[in-house]
């Protein structure tokens, strides 16, 4: 018979459909685990593609309009504004960070605002609502008080009144005016376009930033020039104005974004979150492929007779193969449809519950490459899993089969089915290598969960090594203990797997959590300043210094001249056309923080080059940090253009630092020479290190004396960022909950099976006067060996990728956090042991004279 | 040894409660061989179970070495077990993850009884098993099995021993040499012995034999 004909595949069709009419009773763990694996990958990808596409469909509101250009420090030039006037109608809008101070009775209160100034135009999009009837425009206004004198109107979020302790209607000092907060900003449609707020927003007129003496030459203002096309515009055509602007002005260093791309750093943050998301999703599907592959084991020992029938009437390895592969394949369709229906449906769900929540609106419809990308993940993965014991029955000859219908199948598939094993792992690392925009995050996960995955697989057989080694201890419930870790089928291999990999994922997270939570805790290094003081003019500086060294509780003074520029080129090539390493591409987008300076600078290390002397008043020279240099493949001799107020300014690698970015201090990526930016206008940054008793004091102090300074406190921009951290934390301590689930699921499939013998030795046990406790006992020290090796070699894998994370991923200090690991450990032990108690209990409970007799 | 009075055991089932045991009187002193004779489905096993405190009574009095079953909760019934009862199965019942010399010893252990190791190799060595201390079930034969078995149901030194068939499984000549070996074994150690069995010539070989049908005790010779 030839099981490749068509009259052989129909009846392998046939005989599969008969052995399925049996149910899905031996398949519930197989499909559970393939459920919540392609559920999670195709609902992450959904969500994250709702979100962006949300993004791009209120791109306008977000924006705030059709094209936005941002220039920083400067306004736009009259030639510049002539032709953004001649492409539409133009709103020009600009923000700085701030300080807005409330004098109470024998106290001062300051807090840092995001101030961001408007003209009549705004807003060109969206809507803004405020806590009362009145329009934008009369909140914003200038009135006089009793005495003459001027108030300017403004509004503010919620969370400003909340900090300065004040209601709608108070007056408020920013810079040289006074201001009245009239009313609370409600809703700000083009709130998320900045980024994450890390302070409150304060909306006000341009007359009044103006007259609050704020826009001093150099100050860190950004202006927005918003452009309202007069025809709702396509994207090729805001393209075509964003590549005339380019052509046109090609040094105006202004920053063009477009409604498509709304917030490029909220999308890049969504399309992020949502890979890592992902992978940790594929790491549920991969420990849910132990269960897979212990699923079909488990259901093709207790097919073992019916294949081995099935072969004595004449039927080859191959074709019984078929009948099987044809099995698992439909049940692998019917997941796989299961999980994608239910990752279609997550956007809708979200939306419903959760929509008020969430930035941007979600648009939820189907969204086909997440999903085509969840079932390509799931199929992939399920066939990995089970083509190995499936390719088993092809090779088992039949007596063995015969003899071994209650045993152990130990033949190894055939090389074909190997290699089509292999495939499957590459294509998953494929699938996972073309969804992924960091490579390199992708390849080092990969290679994270095949290593670990090996360390297990190692394991498993060490613990079975060691438990036939181990000797007979006198304690019965030990050598049982150690005799049900070497029986066949014992569940070593799937404990190692599913709890290993789940909880190495689990430890990894609660040691970066925890090495972050470290870092910007309270403990924070003694290097690490007290205050930021940015915007400080040239001619305070001076005297700014000189009133710090005189405070008594002031430890540490720094203070280097702060000006913002755009990299345009390099070696002239324009920045949009290189392709820097994913670590080193954020100094290419927007503006970043330089200085100048003469003398080498304390924080650093020069590692290639010298410094210039000190009186060097030649071309400009520039001193780069040697790893983003490394990522943008430059080094010494290399030339950088960038746009410094409105104008580019070229200089040469003169030589490279190295950097301690953990410092928390002053660090620079570009040093120039001194010549000619020192001449420019331009603001200087100050750090102070102080006693913290007395940091409020200062605080109050500076904000009197120095109205145009910028007070940033440490502690409250760690305390805003790390907000932001634990929610993100939260998100992804969920996901890696998903994957503990599955490790769960797959250690219930494992005791599944073997839940006969264990019912048979506790029976034998109890006959022979075993008490329950003892019984019980027994497999407490079974599970908890098992989870004890399962969780320390989880423990080193996640402490391993939790280093690779922090010092490599985020160049941060790694701390080992030994209590952190210790109850991850003990967690994963005493959930192992609690499972395998559980998964037994029934066993203690089972009637022995029923057991007995059946046997 | 053992006295039972009126003991009734329903069991329920899909067809409705079956009564399998249906008002048994059994006294057994201290010593006796009693061998149990009936058809399938006669209640012999069920009895045995009832007996090894196994399978709880619906009714009745049950007491063996002076203890009284139905004042026992499940945890006393083992820990009684393992100092007065050893039961030698059809199916032999071996701990098939553990080698023949941890299985006999195992009851030893269970006891607290000193070193059960010792007390193992010898009584392996008493059945003949001496050359198969460390082999597991599973490479041993059925008769082999049955040793093993025979020899952990005697390892504790227990009064009272109760045997299921202990040749259901075996070859002629084998059951014969497994019979032979338990009486011998019993008669040494004045165990009282319970042997149910379908063969009347195998029965023949106790003090008293006893005949049971539909869950009732006919006959006692």
């Amino acid at each position: 018979m030839s099981q490749q004909n068509p009259i052989g595949m129909g009846l392998a069709l046939r005989l599969a459909r008969r052995e399925l009419r049996g149910g899905l009773s031996g398949f519930r763990i197989f499909l559970l685990c393939l459920v919540l694996g392609i559920t999670t990958i195709a609902a992450v990808g959904s969500l994250s593609s709702a979100l962006v596409a949300g993004m791009g469909a209120q791109g306008q509101s977000i924006l705030g309009a059709d094209v936005d250009f941002r220039l920083t420090h400067r306004q736009a030039f009259d030639d510049e504004k002539t032709w953004l006037e001649q492409q539409g109608e133009v709103s020009q809008i600009a923000t700085m960070r701030t300080m807005v101070r409330f004098d109470k009775p024998g106290d001062i209160q300051s807090v840092l605002v995001e101030a961001k100034s408007v003209d009549a135009a705004y807003p060109v999009y969206g809507e803004i609502v405020l806590s009362t009837a009145e329009s934008l425009s009369q909140a914003l206004r200038t009135q006089t008080d009793a005495h003459g004198g001027l108030i300017y109107g403004a509004v503010a979020e919620q969370s400003l009144f909340d900090r300065l302790e004040v209601e709608a209607g108070s007056l408020v000092t920013l810079g040289q005016v006074r201001v009245k907060l009239n009313a609370v900003l409600l809703n700000e449609p083009d709130r998320t376009a900045g980024g994450f707020p890390l302070a409150p927003r304060l909306l006000l007129s341009s007359d009044t930033l103006r007259a609050a003496g704020l826009l001093q030459p150099g100050s860190l203002i950004n202006y927005h020039y918003r452009l309202k096309l007069p025809a709702p515009a396509a994207t090729p055509e805001m393209a075509q104005i964003r590549a005339d602007a380019a052509e046109k002005f090609p040094d105006a260093g202004w920053r063009i974004r477009d409604r498509s791309d709304a917030s490029p750093s909220l999308r890049r943050f969504i399309e992020r979150l949502g890979l890592f998301l992902t992978l940790v999703g594929l790491t549920a599907l991969v420990v849910g492929g132990v269960g897979v592959g212990n699923a079909i084991t488990a259901y093709v020992q207790k097919r073992s007779e019916s294949i081995a029938i099935m072969r004595a009437l004449g039927a080859s390895g191959r074709f019984i193969f078929y009948v099987y592969v044809l099995q698992i394949g439909a049940l692998t369709l019917f997941g796989t449809a299961i999980g994608l229906t239910l990752g279609a449906l997550t956007p809708g769900a979200v939306k419903l519950f959760f929509g008020a929540l969430l930035p941007v609106e979600i648009i939820s419809q189907l969204y086909p490459e997440p999903l085509f990308a969840a079932a390509g993940f799931g199929i992939l993965s399920a066939a990995a899993f089970a083509l190995w014991p499936l390719g088993q029955i092809e090779k088992t000859p039949v007596t063995a089969l015969f003899r071994q219908s209650l045993g152990e199948i130990t033949q190894r598939p055939s090389k074909r089915i190997l290699i089509a094993i292999g495939l499957c792992f590459v294509g998953l690392a494929g699938l996972a290598l073309l969804i992924s925009e960091r490579r390199d995050v992708a390849i080092w996960f990969g290679v994270g969960v095949g290593l670990s995955y090996l360390a297990f697989s190692g394991a498993a057989r060490l613990i079975v090594w060691l438990a036939k080694r181990a000797g007979r201890p006198r304690q019965p419930e030990l050598r049982m203990a150690l005799s049900n870790i070497t029986r066949p089928n014992a569940p070593v291999k799937a404990v190692m797997l599913s709890m290993g990999l789940s909880v190495t994922l689990l430890s990894a997270i609660s040691m970066v959590d925890g090495n972050i939570n470290r870092q910007i805790g309270s403990d924070l290094p003694e290097r690490t300043p007290s205050f930021f003081f940015l915007d400080v003019q040239s001619h305070q500086i001076d005297a700014f210094v000189e009133r710090a060294r005189a405070n008594k509780a002031v430890r540490r003074v720094e203070t280097s001249p702060f000006l913002r520029g755009q990299i345009l080129a390099i070696n002239e090539i324009a920045s949009a056309d290189l392709t820097p390493a994913p670590e080193a591409a954020w100094v290419l987008r927007g503006d970043r923080g330089l200085t100048y300076s003469a003398e080498q600078p304390s924080g650093g290390e020069l590692v290639e080059g010298s410094w210039w002397a000190s009186d060097y008043d030649g071309p400009p020279l520039i001193s780069f940090d040697v790893d983003i240099a490394k990522g943008l493949g430059i080094g010494i001799g290399d030339t950088i253009k960038v746009n410094i107020l409105g104008r580019p300014l070229t200089g040469t690698i003169f030589n490279l630092r190295k950097i301690d970015w953990a410092s928390g201090g002053m660090n620079f990526v570009t040093i120039f020479s001194p010549a000619p930016l020192a001449s420019a206008p331009h603001t200087h940054l100050t750090t102070i290190t102080m006693d913290a008793e007395a940091e409020a004091a200062f605080s109050r102090e500076v904000v009197l004396a120095y109205p145009n300074v910028t007070v940033i406190r440490v502690k409250e921009a760690i305390q805003a960022a790390s907000s932001i951290l634990t929610n993100l934390g939260l998100a992804v301590r969920a996901m890696s909950i998903i994957t503990l689930i599955a490790g769960i699921l797959v250690l219930a499939g494992a005791m599944a099976s073997g839940h006969r013998a264990r019912v048979y030795d506790a029976v034998v046990m109890k006959v022979l006067g075993a008490t329950r406790r003892r019984i019980l006992l027994a497999y407490a020290i079974e599970y908890g060996l098992m989870g004890l090796g399962a969780a320390l070699i989880a423990a080193a894998a996640g402490t391993l990728a939790s280093w690779g994370l922090v010092a490599g991923a985020m160049q941060a200090d790694w701390l080992f956090l030994p209590m952190t690991l210790a109850m991850t450990i003990l967690g994963a032990v005493v959930l192992t042991v609690a499972l395998g108690l559980i998964g037994t209990y029934a066993a203690l409970s089972a009637p022995a004279a029923a057991v007995l007799r059946s046997e | 040894m053992i006295r039972i009075e009126n003991l009734h055991v329903t069991l329920p089932s899909r067809a409705g409660d079956v009564n399998i045991l249906r008002g048994i009187d059994l006294h057994v002193p201290a010593g006796q061989k009693l061998g149990l004779i009936g058809p399938s489905g006669s209640g012999k096993s069920t009895l045995l179970m009832v007996l090894a405190g196994l399978e709880p009574p619906t009714s009745g009095q049950i007491e063996v070495a002076g203890y009284d079953y139905t004042k026992m909760s499940e945890d006393d019934l083992a820990r009684f077990r393992r100092q007065h009862i050893g039961i030698v199965f059809q199916s032999f019942h071996l701990v098939p993850t553990m080698t023949a010399m941890e299985n006999v010893a195992l009851p030893l252990e269970l006891a607290g009884l000193g070193d059960g190791f010792e007390v193992a190799a010898k009584l392996l060595e008493e059945v003949g098993l001496g050359h198969r201390l460390d082999h597991y079930p599973a490479q041993m034969s059925g008769g082999e099995q049955q040793r093993v078995a025979i020899a952990r149901a005697l390892s504790a030194n227990p009064p009272v021993l109760f045997a299921d068939e202990p040749t259901g499984n075996l070859d002629q000549a084998t059951g014969q040499a497994i019979m032979d070996l338990l009486v011998k074994l019993a008669e040494e150690r004045q165990t009282t012995l319970v042997l149910i069995t379908h063969d009347p010539e195998l029965a023949q070989r106790c003090d008293v034999v006893a005949s049971m049908r539909d869950g009732k005790i006919e006959t006692a010779a």
